[in-house]
């Protein structure tokens, strides 16, 4: 039911279009381009487009659908029901990442028709979209929740995004220089697992291109980030904080449930 | 039986009668001097020489042809040295010390394959005029052709490769280099001190080491790098103090930094495809040079339908600048939100190149489907409509 409900919005048409321009305008200004590694033009620009946009389009959608439920108290009325809440979090989530997901791969498949890239080349970018909207998609579910209201939602998201995306390299440049310079790479790659819209750019660059693509200084680390053990590594990092945000929704939810 | 004795006697007339057959051997105590007009053709002759030349060539119109020279391991001297005017080297194989020329005139190499020591140079040019180097093949050289001083030297198809500098050129004038092919070196051509030194047609690729570069200016003068394809270097072409330099129609792809210029000015850009680099240009300090028609693969917007983008492209190295000082940092490279900041923060003028109409790709959508894509399409079409539905 909730997959049938979330194919039905307007928004997973609107979604689709937006992909379907963005592919096939920013892919096809990226053709024609031979250069020595397989890091082409496309797959740069597509991934800074991608990277950019889409965590933003998925806060919002979540967080606003998760503050609509409780400014109009289906909460309330769901909560009736013998059904964990939990559950309910859960189904609501994996619907959402699901027909996402169907979105997706349905603006790929069409885009290449159009699109010169190779199979690997698609393959990657598509798990790059998969992996920010399951990250996106759970944080925005806790934002949601903790909002309340559509208004605060949206702003909760957009400072969200302004902090994690936009002033993110601000952030690390005001901060990471003060450390001793023998300690700020290691500094760099933790801080890269905190913050996972960064961790998947950098694991999908790590995947299509040659591991000097961040300098000298991180070739050992991005060599072992595009093996096996490395994505492993990405998928537990993303998994755990996606399950800490899901748990954290329920935990909100259940608390307030008792007030209500 | 009579089939196999045919068959016996087919396989002999097949073999090429003395093809495994050795060279004689001919250890030197002395250069052999060939002088004025004489000719020396030493085929079948492997020539042995350690602490002196194994040949000199002197006077006028002396040719040398067909001459494998060996030279011992820790030789410097030379294996061949030529003086004089208008000699031939045709068909010299050495391996060693090299040949140089020194205070001459219209001296022609042929096709000289050298396989260098690594310590000297493959092919040295010195005080020399109007010396013509086609075919040469070198390989393990300190420099793989040295020229200092002189003027009006031809360079023509010379492959160079796993050597320090694959052309060195230390302040010679109107030099023509043409097709080289030069890759595995320190740097694919250094150019220093000279005026009008013209490198066209050249695959230049694939430097090794921390400063691999494809080409090297440092004040040189007029210098036109045309119709090159620069490649897999860490810096694909660094001018230095070099000023009215003519960089046109090359391809200077899949670089680390494609161009880096340092007080580099009145040089005329244009026509070069720099995609595909990590850095397109770095500049720095440099002032009234013609950027036009390039093609950078940022934003292009092209009104007046010329093929020159109305929206200028502008340099920025903003994160080369922050990864300059703190290394940590590149890992934000290609970050979204550095890309934003690029945008927001200009960096100082003195620090940027401006292209005024970068060239604008003219794109064609072409048809790129597949028997999978259409699969996959329809699935998620029938998906969708089959998820749509209330159960």
């Amino acid at each position: 039911m909730e997959w049938s409900r979330a194919l039905r919005q307007k928004e997973s048409y609107a979604f689709l279009i937006a992909w379907l321009f963005t592919l096939v305008l920013l892919g096809g200004l990226g053709q024609a381009l031979p250069v020595a590694t397989v890091y082409t033009n496309i797959n740069a620009t597509l991934v800074t487009v991608i990277g950019l946009v889409l965590p933003l389009f998925v806060l919002l959608t979540t967080s606003l659908k998760w503050a609509n439920e409780r400014e109009s108290k289906r909460l309330r009325l769901l909560s009736t029901y013998p059904i964990a809440m939990g559950r309910i979090v859960f189904v609501r989530y994996s619907a959402f990442l699901a027909a996402q997901a169907i979105v997706i791969t349905l603006a790929f498949s069409l885009a290449s028709f159009l699109v010169d890239l190779s199979f690997e080349g698609w393959l990657t970018l598509w798990g790059y979209a998969i992996g920010l909207t399951a990250y996106a998609a759970g944080i925005g579910t806790l934002i949601g929740v903790v909002g309340r209201t559509r208004l605060r939602a949206v702003l909760f998201s957009f400072m969200f995004w302004v902090v994690m995306i936009l002033l993110w390299p601000t952030l690390l440049v005001a901060t990471l220089t003060w450390l001793p310079y023998g300690t700020q790479a290691n500094a760099m790659v933790g801080l890269l697992y905190l913050n996972g819209f960064e961790l998947l750019r950098v694991w999908v660059s790590a995947v299509s291109s040659a591991p000097d693509l961040f300098g000298a200084i991180y070739e050992t680390f991005i060599g072992w980030l595009s093996q096996p053990l490395g994505a492993v590594s990405v998928v537990i990092a993303i998994g755990s904080v996606i399950l800490f945000m899901l748990i954290g929704a329920t935990f909100t939810l259940r608390q307030e449930g008792r007030y209500d | 039986m009579k089939r196999y004795v045919w068959i016996v006697a087919l396989l002999m007339l097949a073999t090429p009668v003395g093809a495994e057959e050795d060279m004689e051997t001919v250890q030197l105590e002395a250069p052999i001097v060939i002088k004025s007009n004489e000719t020396f053709d030493g085929s079948g002759k492997r020539f042995v020489s350690c602490d002196q030349a194994a040949f000199q060539m002197e006077g006028t119109g002396a040719l040398l042809e067909n001459v494998t020279i060996e030279q011992c391991g820790q030789a410097e001297v030379p294996a061949i040295e030529v003086t004089g005017l208008g000699h031939q080297l045709i068909d010299v194989s050495v391996q060693g010390a090299g040949i140089k020329v020194a205070n001459s005139y219209g001296v022609r190499l042929v096709r000289p394959l050298i396989v260098g020591n690594g310590r000297a140079e493959g092919i040295s040019l010195f005080d020399s005029e109007a010396c013509v180097v086609i075919g040469a093949i070198i390989r393990h050289a300190r420099d793989g052709i040295y020229v200092e001083n002189g003027s009006m030297h031809q360079m023509t198809r010379p492959l160079v490769t796993d050597s320090r500098y694959g052309i060195h050129l230390m302040f010679p004038k109107d030099v023509v280099i043409s097709s080289p092919n030069l890759h595995g070196n320190g740097a694919g051509a250094m150019i220093m001190g000279t005026e009008r030194v013209r490198i066209e047609n050249g695959q230049i690729h694939d430097q090794t080491g921390a400063t691999a570069t494809g080409i090297m200016l440092f004040e040189a003068l007029e210098t036109t790098v045309r119709a090159n394809a620069i490649f897999g270097n860490r810096v694909g072409l660094y001018a230095e103090k070099s000023d009215w330099t003519l960089i046109y129609d090359n391809g200077i792809n899949g670089n680390d930094i494609g161009l880096r210029f340092k007080r580099a000015n009145e040089m005329t850009m244009e026509g070069n495809d720099l995609t595909g680099n990590r850095y397109p240009v770095l500049s720095f300090e440099s002032a009234h040079n013609d950027v036009k028609g390039n093609d950078w693969g940022g934003q292009t917007l092209d009104v007046t339908g010329d093929g020159l983008s109305d929206l200028p492209f502008r340099s920025d190295p903003y994160l080369y600048l922050l990864a300059d000082t703190y290394e940590a940092l590149e890992l934000l490279y290609g970050s979204p939100g550095l890309t934003v900041l690029e945008h927001v923060l200009r960096s100082p003028d003195d620090v940027v190149l401006t292209d005024v109409g970068p060239r604008v790709e003219t794109k064609h959508a072409t048809w790129n489907g597949s028997v999978g894509a259409v699969v996959m399409s329809s699935l998620m079409i029938l998906l969708w409509g089959f998820g749509r539905k209330r159960l």
